[in-house]
């Protein structure tokens, strides 16, 4: 392991990370320090006592005091807090969409009532669709039947000249409506 | 520790069903851990005790979300890291300095940080402001992940799992960051741990 190799090799890392939490007890440190004397290792001791005073410089360095009045400044912030989150609650339910949204979260019934109400208008919405379609279909075939039952071409072919005699007839008071005749008839 | 950590789940049961005595037990015996963890990230008492009181409000807020098979003191660390770090990157996107910030330092700071100023002399008074400063800034020094992991593990007491589970990290990369803030600190106050006066003080 790397902290074995940066700490000289002597110790071992569950010795070491024990140290790091101030966790050796005195006589498992005589242990430890008798052990590593009979095999004759490094600088076990002075190792140990520098990861020692190094905890000692962490743990008595005060932190900062907290104030006397500070568990009720955040009880006071917690009720706030709560005060909040019902104002928000209520006006959330205020109002039509509010109130429908909350009539929806509250209950399953609700719940299958609206999906039901979506289903409902989805299928009537296709119905209309398919019923109109069908519909214009029928006005197309009716317009194709009138043109079918049309008279022959031959039969129009005078068509003009029938149109001017009824204007003749129309406005026929003297002279110039048989004028205007026999050129209709030319 | 797996004592208080059914303690804490149980208070924070209660919580979640809403009893706000067990809210405040729980405020009364973390705070000073979420102080002095927020302390070290940002070195004004004043805001570190504004963002200790928005973790706990946090801590309230999201106790509906708190399940038991979570650790307590890891999900109020990880909040206490999480809002250090957004506030850390809210200073960098507007680096105004704070007018309690700088009154903080000059003014009521250093009176702040003596303890027993009474027991000792004059001499041993100036000697101690000297190493905390020291040590504080050997501490204040260290990258954030390496500074947490080590706070975590020497103030905190939390299980190297627990303190992987607060950094993101896994455990051999947990270790390896203590293991780096504590060779980085050991340089820097190698005078300190040399000079035994830690030591002298305790006797």
């Amino acid at each position: 392991m790397k902290q074995q190799n940066d700490t000289g090799g002597a110790m071992n890392q569950e010795l070491l990370e024990r140290l790091w939490r101030g966790d050796l007890t005195g006589s498992e440190r005589a242990r430890v320090l008798s052990e590593e004397s009979v095999r004759g290792g490094g600088d076990l001791q002075g190792q140990i006592e520098e990861e020692e005073a190094l905890n000692r410089l962490i743990s008595q360095n005060p932190g900062c005091p907290v104030s006397t009045n500070f568990t009720s400044r955040v009880m006071e912030a917690v009720r706030l807090e709560q005060a909040r989150a019902r104002r928000e609650a209520r006006r959330g339910e205020k109002g039509l969409w509010g109130g429908i949204g909350a009539w929806l979260r509250g209950s399953w019934v609700a719940q299958v009532l609206a999906t039901g109400l979506v289903v409902v208008f989805g299928v009537g919405s296709m119905v209309g669709l398919r019923t109109y379609e069908r519909r214009q279909l029928a006005r197309s075939l009716e317009v194709v039947r009138d043109v079918a039952a049309l008279s022959e071409l031959e039969l129009l072919r005078d068509f003009e000249t029938i149109q001017q005699l009824g204007r003749v007839v129309e406005s026929s008071s003297s002279m110039e409506s048989d004028a205007a005749l026999l050129a209709a008839l030319q | 520790m797996s004592e208080r950590s059914d303690e804490d789940a149980e208070l924070m049961l209660r919580v979640k069903r809403g009893d706000l005595e067990a809210f405040e037990a729980l405020v009364a015996k973390y705070q000073q851990a979420v102080m002095n963890l927020i302390y070290r990230t940002l070195p004004d008492a004043t805001e570190a005790e504004d963002l200790a009181q928005a973790v706990f409000v946090q801590v309230y807020k999201s106790a509906h979300r708190y399940e038991v098979s979570a650790k307590f003191t890891t999900w109020l660390f990880t909040i206490a890291r999480n809002l250090c770090l957004n506030e850390i990157r809210r200073r960098s996107r507007h680096p105004a300095e704070s007018l309690e910030a700088s009154v903080g330092i000059e003014g009521d700071e250093g009176v702040r940080q003596y303890r027993d100023v009474k027991t000792y002399g004059p001499e041993e008074v100036a000697l101690q402001t000297e190493l905390e400063e020291k040590v504080r800034e050997a501490i204040g020094g260290l990258p954030e992940t390496q500074r947490t992991a080590l706070l975590l593990c020497c103030e905190n007491e939390l299980s190297y799992e627990d303190i992987s589970g607060v950094i993101g990290c896994s455990l051999s990369a947990t270790k390896s960051l203590i293991h780096r803030a504590r060779e980085a600190l050991k340089l820097r106050l190698k005078p300190y741990l040399k000079s035994g006066v830690w030591a002298g003080r305790e006797a």
